[in-house]
């Protein structure tokens, strides 16, 4: 059992080698690729944003030169490579630990310039060691004249002048060095020795343009540099960058990869200056595009990067991707099936009566004894809709007719003829009628009802099926890969042989499941205070969203998405807002939601479903809970914990029988006969 | 033989009096109890008291037994520059005394840094176990809003353009939330997690790996298989120092171009070891010790006393590197 | 609460026992017990929970200890004496032929026959720490000469008893009992020292006051608070409200009683919850443990038995 290999226990981009990334990666189909969207050829500049895991790295690394190498027909002739018209140069701005370039008692500028210069020997010796390995076989890479050029490229040379690129390098291998040293010692003494022996640009573009004047192979290739983690360097020296990318020199360009929150800046350090998105770069948003993507473009994607894991660890032998059924493996348990009933549990009803109508029983005795039950007047009124409701062996059909209702209820409807109406629509529909109102609302509302049923027999709600985890992802295949990982090792110690006999088990896939929604939640945080905020006020949403899914009468169907007037919202809770979203807990759904009443525009968020599960939220998202800018303040970022109780309590007694939000007098006002309907 | 093994170190006993006496002692004021009652133990001509920023007591609170320091300070490095200075000059000459049970990690490192620096050959360090750690599972020994994980001033050593094969070392103990924090921040480096092994009691192992495979997925693939943990006890910054010796090397025969941080979040005795090592082997190199800098610490983590351990620190003897300059 | 010790349980087969047991395994352990009923406390949730809360040590775990051991117990002391007296030189070339020198007088035994853990110990003490075989002997090499001028193996200053785990200390004073004073009535200078990787405090306590041992230490000591069920268990301190420890105690009590009539707390009435990949003391709480009797069998969690995968 310990023997079977995890196919997914890979998930970071970061843990593959070159030679997995290479095996693992996978691109949408012809005109739909992600490569070509990024334009590694194209000299215009691009920033990527992509949420943690959302592929950026992958996709990063896979136009740096190793693994251009690698896909090449003949690796021994690398200069072939300039047929594919860029030169993929990738580097991690956490590999620089640019918080050392701070404070140690010298001023701001000063560190502005060391960076400066370090990051030009740092390009520089990217540069390098990607052209040596390059031209290796190339004679013109030890002419004479193309190192006297390089090496007239710095302000000071060394004594011993480099003879050959090698040595070059080395140099500035040297200076590297020697710089570390310096600024390490500074915490210490409180001294910066370094001096500058490099001019700004002279290596960063300087030398590219002196390697394709003499390098006649790569005269006309693309020096792509990507620069990877960009929100690991402060906001001083993201603007340094970023005049790097303003200030582009040919043959040079950037592909910048970045976290959605880690942008601090687009200025660069001339004062007043901004670059400007579609000017002086393209915006690639990573997640967002693969969400956009149609149903079954994700689902292939998916498809196509589960047949490539499992194909290496030796789970398939060589087949087509499209051939590969991914989906039998997951055993769906019986919820797929019209008929749910076989899977609630039936002994556990009291008398035979299931939970709801026993609760249904309860609201009608308490409105009754407060005139809040439109039509009922006595015990055997209340006898006569219960009787009305239930169908018993036809639990789903029982559970609707239920829900209908409360609706009914909520309407001020009288409840006798109302429940008269439910009956005979029940037996409509099972009989196979087309438009009855139980059909019409299991069309909206049936994986509420189902959800409903399961809580109240006290089983766990399912996330069940390949297809459900690959809309739990929402553009992040991390949460894919994430989520399968888990539920493979659940698998093993249920004793089960995942991919290899029978279908993965339904308490597998759930645990699984679970558990990486709770990596989801705990992993993809803020630093700070403000992570501890951004989660407790997630918690707070999915716990209104949960009360108002599984309340008398729901608003809204497959609820996980609220929709915000958020200019009545306070400061901080748009920041808690913008935060939960930049790490991805919140999607901002493009269009908004468009308020039929005033006419405008309010932001529309979901529910990342990776969360779903904590909150027994739906994958999908249909419906959204239109929030007033007060409730968005209350929920996000309360003053008081009684602030967003009230809320809570306010939204979800609207929906809850037998008040439906009313006070009791208000309804004794009513005489029954009299209400409407 | 590992130099680190010929250290003197042992084992102080409760009952009686401590056989030594020196010059200089310091202490980082902490209310779990075993720090005011090494304090009292320790037989020293001056006693000092570090008042860390992070754990935010107020005036009042100080102790009110031996000299008391809390002169502001924008880091770790100048906060400790600034003690030593307050000693006077020729500290080389002194016999010091240091507990670092009450310390906050980063400053054990840099407070043996500079010392190095100042030319002291030699000093006793001491390390006090508790009975037991407050609310066992749930202790949490920092508050947890981690404000930057970065690297300790002054061990930044040098680095190296090539990361693909970078190496991440952590000193693994209860507070798996900076595990999760500091493997986040070098989430591209392959992660080695070091335990406290022998444990302060038996079942204290068992427990560090519960709650550090709550951050699996931070760290890693390798979080999940033993064999890429290591083990050393928790009371013992030699063995500490040895093991770290051996599995760098090993890294770096393999890998001689990579970065590799080490970050000691476990026992104070740990730290140290991470200090030994670096101290020893690691100047100079493409070495660093990161650390997730938090706001705020908790005053008390732990009750009583149930041993202490003295670790005699030859620091002339660890490695001949001076400050400036290249090697 | 059955979700998180279910969890619990999956990361200890991960991490620690190697895979070994999966939900299966322990499902049929837990079916022994009273199913969970609709009030009151649940004896397999208990179950679990003592599963939760048990300290294994697999073959990787107890190497590690076993080179501390040699190196804390022995070595490092050794070293330590040499140093001092060669003005705290560094120098190993120095060092080394006077600890080879003093490691030579040194010699091992395992407590216990040649068939048990003890002794079983003692070849991975040897392995892990490269020594000679030359010192480890059996007890009865240790006596040379006649026996009317019955001398001690030449030059020999210390034995040490190697010992995987001391419950109640009755092993260790019955095996050393005739051997220690034999070995007194011979050299009163040669140091006698019991080294057991784990011990109970009452344990270690026994031998220090009834056995001629000199020095008696363990590596990893287990205090009063390691009884599981007992008033002062650590195992105890901070439980959920479904967990209660008088009901545990009742239940192992009841159990154990049945399935191990002689010890149904372990022997000693240890009530531990330790093991080790090459066996489980019997002073660990007989649920883990016990196959039962013919009246009572029972399916034990942790076979008490030497695994073949070994250390």
């Amino acid at each position: 059992m310990a023997d079977l290999k995890n196919p997914f226990d890979l998930v970071k981009a970061t843990d593959l080698s070159d030679g997995q990334i290479a095996e693992y990666f996978v691109d949408f189909p012809g005109g739909a690729s992600l490569i070509d969207r990024i334009k590694p050829t194209s000299p215009m500049p691009m920033f990527i944003f992509g949420g943690k895991g959302s592929g950026k790295t992958h996709l990063m690394r896979y136009l740096s030169y190793p693994l251009q190498l690698r896909r090449q027909a003949e690796p021994s002739a690398p200069i072939a490579i300039a047929n594919q018209g860029y030169l993929g140069i990738y580097f991690r701005c956490g590999g620089l630990n640019a918080q050392r370039f701070f404070g140690k008692g010298q001023p701001q500028e000063v560190w502005e310039d060391i960076f400066a210069y370090y990051m030009e020997l740092w390009f520089g010796q990217l540069v390098l060691s990607t052209i040596i390995d390059l031209c290796q076989n190339s004679p013109t890479v030890q002419s004479v004249r193309l190192i006297s050029d390089v090496n007239r490229l710095l302000d000071v040379l060394p004594p011993q002048v480099p003879a050959t690129l090698q040595e070059f390098a080395d140099h500035l291998e040297f200076l590297q060095r020697e710089a570390d040293v310096a600024i390490n010692n500074c915490a210490l003494t409180g001294r910066l020795d370094v001096q500058i022996k490099v001019t700004r640009g002279r290596l960063v573009f300087g030398l590219p343009k002196t390697l394709v004047g003499h390098l006649t192979e790569i005269r006309s290739i693309l020096f792509l540099y990507l620069v990877d983690e960009f929100e690991n360097l402060t906001e001083i020296q993201q603007k340094y960058i970023n005049t790097l990318v303003r200030e582009r020199q040919d043959p040079c360009s950037f592909k910048v990869g970045v976290r959605l929150y880690g942008l601090r800046t687009k200025q660069t350090v001339n004062a007043g200056e901004e670059n400007r998105e579609d000017s002086e770069y393209e915006a690639l948003r990573l997640d967002a595009e693969l969400r956009e993507r149609p149903d079954a473009a994700q689902f292939n994607f998916a498809r196509d990067l589960v047949h490539r894991r499992l194909l290496q660890a030796g789970y398939i032998t060589k087949s087509a991707a499209e051939e590969f059924d991914v989906s039998r493996w997951f055993d769906l348990g019986e919820s797929s099936s019209v008929n749910v009933d076989s899977t609630l549990p039936h002994d556990r009803y009291r008398d035979g009566e299931a939970p709801y109508i026993a609760n249904l029983r309860r609201k009608l005795e308490q409105g009754v004894k407060t005139g809040s039950a439109p039509g009922l007047k006595t015990t055997s009124d209340i006898q006569q809709v219960i009787a009305a409701i239930r169908l018993p062996g036809q639990l789903l059909v029982e559970r609707t007719s239920t829900f209908l209702l409360y609706r009914a209820w909520a309407r001020g409807k009288n409840l006798l003829p109302a429940a008269e109406a439910i009956s005979d629509s029940a037996k409509n529909y099972i009989s196979g009628s087309k438009e009855t109102p139980h059909g019409e609302v299991l069309r909206y509302f049936r994986a509420d009802i189902v959800a409903q049923l399961l809580r109240e027999t006290k089983q766990k709600q399912r996330y069940l099926g390949f297809g459900t985890f690959v809309k739990m992802s929402a553009g992040l295949p991390r949460g894919l890969l994430t989520v399968l990982k888990h539920i493979f090792m659940w698998s093993l110690f249920y004793g089960e042989q995942p991919f290899q006999q029978d279908r993965i088990s339904v308490r597998a896939q759930m645990d699984g499941v679970a558990q990486a929604a709770e990596w989801f939640f705990t992993e993809a945080r803020a630093p700070g205070p403000i992570g501890a905020l951004v989660r407790d006020a997630m918690t707070r949403l999915g716990q209104l969203l949960r009360e108002v899914r599984f309340s008398d009468k729901p608003s809204e169907c497959s609820l996980s998405s609220f929709s915000a007037n958020l200019t009545t919202a306070s400061q901080k809770a748009i920041e808690v807002l913008k935060e939960a979203e930049n790490w991805s807990m919140l999607i901002r759904i493009a269009g908004g939601q468009h308020d039929r009443n005033e006419g405008r525009v309010d932001e529309k968020y979901q529910v990342h479903p990776m969360l779903a599960p904590r909150w027994d939220l739906p994958i999908a998202r249909r419906g959204a809970l239109a929030l007033s800018g007060e409730e968005v303040t209350a929920i996000f970022a309360p003053l008081e914990m009684a602030e967003f109780e009230a809320t809570l309590r306010r939204r979800v007694s609207a929906m809850t029988a037998p008040y439906f939000g009313q006070s009791p007098s208000a309804n004794t006002l009513l005489l029954p006969g009299l209400a409407n309907g | 033989m590992d130099r680190y093994l010929l250290f003197y170190k042992k084992r102080l006993s409760l009952d009686k009096r401590w056989a030594g006496r020196w010059d200089i002692f310091i202490s980082a004021y902490n209310s779990s109890e075993r720090v005011p009652l090494i304090f009292q133990k320790v037989r020293a001509g001056e006693k000092h008291w570090l008042i860390l920023p992070e754990y935010r007591y107020l005036p009042d609170e100080y102790p009110k037994v031996g000299e008391a320091h809390a002169d502001p300070a924008s880091n770790e490095i100048e906060f400790m520059s600034k003690f030593l200075a307050k000693l006077g000059p020729n500290l080389a000459s002194k016999r010091i005394a240091i507990d670092i049970t009450g310390f906050i990690g980063h400053y054990v490192l840099v407070l043996v840094r500079l010392l190095q620096i100042l030319g002291v050959a030699e000093c006793d360090v001491i390390y006090g176990e508790p009975v037991r750690y407050l609310h066992s599972e749930r202790t949490r020994f920092s508050d947890e809003a981690v404000l930057s994980v970065r690297q300790v001033g002054g061990f930044e050593g040098i680095h190296t353009t090539d990361t693909s094969d970078d190496l991440l070392v952590l000193g693994v103990g209860y507070d798996f939330r900076l595990i999760a924090e500091v493997a986040n921040e070098k989430e591209h480096a392959r992660k080695v997690q070091l335990f406290g092994l022998p444990s302060l009691r038996p079942d204290m192992y068992q427990e560090n790996l519960l709650r550090a495979s709550k951050v699996s997925e931070a760290v890693g693939p390798d979080a999940s298989v033993p064999q890429h943990f290591r083990y050393a006890p928790a009371h013992d910054p030699f063995v500490t120092a040895s093991v770290l010796s051996k599995l760098v090397r090993e890294h770096r025969a393999s890998y001689p171009r990579a970065n590799v941080y080490l970050s000691p979040l476990s026992t104070k005795a740990q730290t140290l070891g991470f200090a030994i090592f670096y101290l020893a082997e690691c100047l100079e190199t493409a070495t660093s010790l990161v650390y997730p800098f938090c706001d705020c610490y908790m005053q008390e983590t732990s009750e009583g006393l149930s041993g202490a351990w003295l670790y005699h620190l030859e620091l002339a003897n660890l490695a001949h590197h001076s400050v400036g300059g290249l090697s | 609460m059955d979700d998180e010790l279910q969890a619990k349980i999956k990361t200890l087969n991960e991490l620690i026992w190697e895979g070994r047991l999966p939900w299966t395994d322990v499902g049929r352990w837990l079916s022994q017990y009273a199913p969970s009923p609709d009030n009151g406390y649940s004896e397999q949730l208990h179950a679990l929970f003592l599963l939760s809360q048990f300290s294994f040590f697999n073959a990787t775990l107890m190497r590690t200890l076993l080179r501390a051991l040699f190196r804390d117990f022995v070595q490092h002391p050794i070293i330590v004496r040499l140093r001092k007296r060669r003005h705290h030189t560094l120098d190993w070339n120095i060092l080394e032929p006077h600890y080879t020198r003093a490691l030579n007088r040194i010699r091992f035994i395992g407590v216990g026959n040649p068939s048990e853990s003890g002794t079983h110990l003692l070849y991975y003490f040897r392995q892990e720490n490269r020594l000679s075989t030359n010192l480890f002997v059996h007890p009865h090499e240790l006596f040379q000469g006649s026996a009317a001028a019955p001398r001690l193996l030449g030059g020999i200053r210390q034995l040490v008893f190697l010992d995987d785990f001391c419950g109640s200390g009755t092993q260790a004073i019955r095996y050393s009992k005739r051997l220690l004073m034999r070995i007194r009535e011979i050299s009163d200078a040669t140091r006698l020292s019991y080294y057991p990787l784990f011990a109970t405090t009452s344990g270690l306590d026994r031998v220090r006051s009834r056995t001629l041992f000199t020095d008696v230490q363990a590596l990893c000591e287990l205090d009063e608070s390691f009884r599981a069920i007992d008033a002062s268990s650590r195992y105890f301190r901070n439980i959920p409200p479904s967990i209660n420890q008088e009901f545990a105690a009742e239940m192992c009590h009841r159990y154990g009683s049945l399935i191990e009539p002689r010890a149904p707390l372990g022997f000693g009435k240890c009530q531990l919850l330790l093991g080790f990949s090459h066996n489980i003391p019997n002073n660990t709480l007989p649920i883990f443990w016990s196959t039962g009797t013919t009246d009572h069998p029972w399916n034990p969690i942790f076979p008490r038995y030497t695994k073949g995968a070994g250390w």
